[in-house]
Parts: C-alpha cells; structure tokens; sequence
C-alpha cells in the first residue's frame, strides 16, 4: 500500500511538475530594474509564460508598490526579448511592465493572453513578488506593429485606463467599437517607418476618439520601437540615431502615462509630448 | 455501419464544421489487427488503442495524452465507423468524448468530439485528411470551449508496425471572446497485435 502511494506521489510530481511558476524575486537586469518570469493559466488549459519587469532593489525584490502598470504586446515574430529596453525605462519610471508570450510570436493568434497577463498583474498568486505591488485601477496596454493591433482589441474588452500603439492603427473590423473606447489614448509613428506608413497610422488615429495624441517621431523607422533598427537598415534605412529616437520614445511614454493616470482627469499630458525634441504632436 | 448511422454521424460532423478528436482514430483506414500507439509531439506525449470488430467496419479507441507543455492530462474515447470496405479512397467517422484534467491551477474538462477522416492509399502507405471538432466544458468557465481543427498525415506500415507522422491545425472559438490558434504535430509508432 505504501509502495502505491509512492508511485501515486511520483506520478503526481511528474505530472504536475512544481507548479506554476510564481517568483518570490527578480533578476535584476538594470539599475533598480529587476525581471521575473512567471507562469499563468490561459484558455483553460495552455500556460502562459509572462515576463515581468519591475522597480526593484538590489536583491531583486521589488520596491514597496502599488506602482501603475503596462502589459506590452509584442510585434509579429518580434521575440518579446526585444522590447525590454522598453520595460527597464518604464520601470525605473516606477511603473511595472509585463510582457505575455503568444504562439509562434504572433499575438494575433491568442488575442487574450494580454488579458491574461493583466489579471496576473491585479490579482496575483499569494506569496508572489506581484502581491501588492500594481495599482488595478492604473493598468495601460501597449504595443507594437501586429501588436498595436491587438492593444487596441485588449483596450476594447475594457479593464485597462490607458492604451499605447506604436507603428499601428485598429483593424477595420473594430472600427465600430473605437467611440466607446473610454480611455485617453497614444499612438506613436516614425516619420521614416516603411512598413507602418505615416498616412496610415494618421489615418488609424483619426478614428480614435478623445483624449488622444498623435506623436510622429523624426527619422525613425518600423523596428526603432525594438532593441535594434538593422532589420530596417537595407531596405528603409533609419533617418536617426537610434538611441535618440529611444530617448524620443521613453520621454513620450513617460510624459503621456503620468498625464493619463495622474488623478486629475483623463490627459494625454500634450505639453510634455510638445517638449519633445523634433516630435510632430497632434491632440483632440 | 449502416446506412443510417453513417448520414447521422455525417451530419453531426458537419454541423460541427469540423472536429477535434484523437490521434490515433485520424485515420480514414480501419485495420483487422488491433493497433496500439505510442507517440510524442510537439505538444503531448501519449498512448493508445484502437480495437476493431471483426470485420474491421468499426472499432473502439482510447488514448492518454500529457500535454507536457501545459502540464495538463488528456483523456480522449471514441467509437470509429468505416463508410465502405478498405479502398484506395476509405473515409470513416468518429464519434467520442473527451476528459482534460488540469492539475496544476486546477481545472476540468469534458464534452464530446467528432471527426472525419478520408484515407487515400493502401494497407502499406496511407495519406490521411481529416476535420475534427468538439465541444470542451470546463467547470471553472462558463463558455464551451469549440475546437475547430484540419488534419493531415501520411502513416507507413512495415510488417506488423506503422510508423505515423500527423499534423493538426485550427482554431478554439469561444462565445464572446477572440479565437486562439492551435498548431501541433506527432510522430507515432504503432504495433498492429494479430486479431485473436
């Protein structure tokens, strides 16, 4: 009896492996910057792996919260690996920033893992570092390219306060539901991008209601909103340094986020995407 | 299979649109020996069965499956008709019921699949088409989870072993909420056990 209960206890082990991952602290990955991967139930049975990025100290565990938050959607066949730099600003902004896998890079393919990623962030697995540390009333949703797209889907199921597009404009198919959107809204361009073109980002933002903002970044193109840009370099060459038009990018964000969850009503915080160095800024 | 069970089970596989069942009843091609399988994929490792009437026109088909990379068992039966006797061209429908068993987070599943499965080939290589679909009700969600699926596979028989390579793609529908993309594939090796 006791010989099958331990072949039960291994079986179970084996089948459950140790549970979801839930991290008690980070890596630190940049200063006062730390990230952990965790793990979550999505569509019933599949499992999510989401990286988080967070304020932390220098043991990793994260600083005393509750912080706003970002849950970022990837570029198709972008690797989420490369839109970090973008966390690691937020989050030394003091704001935490999860950032969900999709199959194959596509996130089109499982539109709600972002959902899922934001229900991980608000109500956490005890014990988790997550416990506490995010403001459920201040989560934006952003994106780049494909995943613009899909932010403003996630925007359109409601629960999020601020939504981010970069290099992208809606689906035709949600053109409807955009009045009810009932969130202050960003949408981001490079003035050079050859894939996301600027009449067609304009044209995408021109459906979005108020408060929205249209940045247009000089010089930048399609990939500048990753790590790299050389995915750009032979085809549509970028115009700008990139690490000036990442500068561009953080101070937009940051100036953008802070106005849209400031307390003081709903802004796209226009002075400061004005202050901007070379922006084209457009409001309503 | 009568007549009017292969229209019944037709349509209930239309009215499906297409359904997701087992690995191992994607065959359109029924075989006197019971086959046993083992396989291992992309997504699942996982055995099973399928044991025919003496004619071979119908059978019984079990599997288990670990979805290792979602740490969730898998439990699938089915009842398999052929429409004809074995041809070049050997359609068959299934009709089962599956049990997911998600342990971690925990969560069950049941409800019942469907498919469809053209064989083009002979007793030695078979091209195999199917659809398959079902309805998944999981106790911690309201909505029924509809998994849509296409199938294509070509298996290899050497003596008494089949050597299988399948692969299955389509989508879960979910009222009020966003499809989700389902990619996965298999390699089976089979034993056909001698009818006794």
């Amino acid at each position: 009896m006791a010989q099958n209960i331990n072949y039960f206890a291994v079986l179970a082990l084996t089948v459950t492996g140790c549970g979801l991952a839930t991290p008690r602290t980070g890596q630190i990955i940049a200063p006062g910057v730390a990230e952990a991967i965790f793990e979550a139930r999505a569509n019933q049975t599949d499992i999510l792996q989401v990286r988080v990025v967070f304020p932390a100290e220098e043991d990793g565990r994260p600083k005393a919260g509750p912080f706003p938050a970002v849950v970022y959607v990837q570029g198709g066949f972008v690797p989420t690996a490369r839109y970090v730099w973008q966390a690691e600003f937020l989050a030394q902004h003091g704001f935490v920033v999860a950032l969900p896998d999709h199959t194959i890079d596509l996130a089109f393919f499982s539109i709600e893992n972002g959902a899922v990623a934001k229900e991980l962030l608000v109500h956490p697995p005890e014990g988790s570092l997550l416990t506490g540390l995010v403001d459920s009333k201040r989560v934006a949703v952003a994106g780049h390219s494909l995943g613009g797209v899909v932010a403003i889907k996630l925007a359109l199921l409601k629960g999020f306060g601020a939504l981010i597009a970069q290099a992208s404009f809606s689906d035709t198919a949600d053109d409807s539901k955009l009045p009810a959107l009932g969130m202050p809204s960003l949408f981001l361009a490079g003035s050079s991008d050859c894939q996301a073109k600027r009449a067609q980002v304009e044209a995408g933002w021109a459906k979005m209601p108020a408060p929205t903002a249209l940045v247009v970044l000089p010089g930048m193109t399609h990939f500048g909103f990753t790590d790299t840009d050389a995915d750009d370099a032979v085809k549509c060459p970028p115009q700008a340094p990139l690490a000036e038009s990442h500068a561009r990018i953080e101070a937009t964000m940051i100036g953008f986020l802070d106005a849209a969850f400031s307390g003081s009503g709903a802004s796209v915080g226009e002075a400061s995407l004005r202050a901007v160095a070379g922006a084209e800024v457009s409001t309503r | 299979m009568s007549a009017r069970w292969a229209v019944l089970v037709s349509v209930v596989v239309s009215c499906a649109a297409a359904a997701e069942g087992q690995w191992v009843t994607a065959r359109g091609r029924l075989v006197p020996e019971t086959r046993l399988e083992v396989w291992g994929g992309a997504r699942t490792v996982g055995v099973g069965a399928v044991k025919p009437n003496a004619e071979a026109t119908a059978a019984w088909a079990a599997e288990l499956a670990y979805a290792f990379t979602d740490r969730v068992v898998e439990l699938r039966a089915a009842r398999v008709w052929q429409f004809t006797r074995s041809r070049f061209a050997t359609a068959s429908a299934n009709l089962g019921t599956s049990l997911f068993v998600v342990p971690v987070g925990f969560n069950l599943g049941l409800g019942p699949n469907a498919g469809l499965t053209l064989s083009l080939g002979g007793k030695t290589v078979s091209v195999d088409l199917g659809l398959q679909s079902g309805v998944d009700l999981f106790i911690f969600e309201a909505a029924p989870r509809l998994p849509q699926r296409a199938l294509v596979g070509v298996t290899v028989r050497v003596r008494d072993f089949t050597l299988s390579a399948m692969a299955r793609t389509g989508v879960d529908l979910v009222l009020g909420h966003p499809f989700v993309f389902r990619g996965d594939f298999m390699v089976s090796l089979g034993w056909l056990a001698p009818a006794s």
